[in-house]
């Protein structure tokens, strides 16, 4: 794919990935063939952000969980009340993390 | 999630069940962990679930099921899920993570998912009605 493109790719949604998989990511788009660069552009990442806010305030709720796509921890955080408080406490440092990673597996199948 | 993320999830997921069952079994009346029962004052789904389940490993089955219906289920849980975990654990076999992996997928549709939140939120409801 053109350099230009993909350094406008890296630098919109360089904050929805690892830090350290950035430069991989960069490497990979660069092999990628320049058909799938409107299927790329198009995926909706997850905000990290967005997701320790929604985390603090209703992580009790699993809601956090939900929004991540993970609906079987959600279900499981709901019915417990939030893990008795702990998963909730735990998911706060988390939430972030898991959201970088999952976001990963969104882009995983179109840089091969 | 991979297996290794699910094999640490069930082991902290099993013994903190159990820990927290035996905590209560001891001290008897115990504080509350919901954060949102303390921060807002309204009960959330689980609220009163430890004590239904202690009801229902009394065999005081309706009490259990007036309180909260999710108590009967936590003590099922408790006796099947510390089993299933050995036996995963003996036989090296990944049966609880396929098992939780089918149940996330039935999860995906929508209508399983409409199903369970009608029914978690009628138990929500029946919390904030009951005041507990």
């Amino acid at each position: 794919m053109d350099a230009q493109k993909v350094d406008m790719f890296m630098m919109a949604n360089s904050k929805f990935f690892e830090a350290g998989q950035a430069f991989a990511i960069r490497e990979r788009l660069l092999q990628v063939d320049d058909s799938k660069w409107g299927v790329i552009q198009t995926i909706q990442f997850k905000d990290p952000t967005t997701l320790l806010i929604v985390s603090l305030l209703g992580g009790g709720l699993g809601i956090d969980r939900f929004m991540l796509g993970d609906t079987g921890m959600g279900v499981g955080k709901l019915l417990t009340c939030g893990g008795l408080g702990i998963w909730t406490i735990v998911d706060w440092f988390m939430i972030q993390d898991a959201a970088r990673q999952k976001n990963m597996a969104l882009l995983q199948p179109h840089l091969y | 999630m991979s297996i290794r993320q699910f094999k640490v999830f069930s082991t902290l997921f099993v013994t903190t069940g159990i820990l927290w069952l035996v905590w209560n079994w001891v001290f008897y009346k115990s504080v509350s962990p919901c954060l949102f029962k303390n921060l807002t004052d309204i009960p959330c789904p689980g609220c009163g679930s430890t004590r239904a389940a202690f009801l229902a490993l009394s065999f005081r089955f309706s009490e259990a099921l007036a309180l909260n219906p999710l108590g009967i289920l936590y003590a099922v849980a408790i006796f099947v899920l510390p089993f299933w975990w050995f036996y995963d654990l003996f036989y090296r076999s990944n049966s609880m993570f396929n098992y939780w992996n089918k149940f996330e997928n039935l999860c995906k549709r929508k209508s399983v998912l409409f199903i369970l939140f009608v029914m978690i939120g009628s138990i929500w409801i029946h919390n904030i009605m009951i005041g507990l």
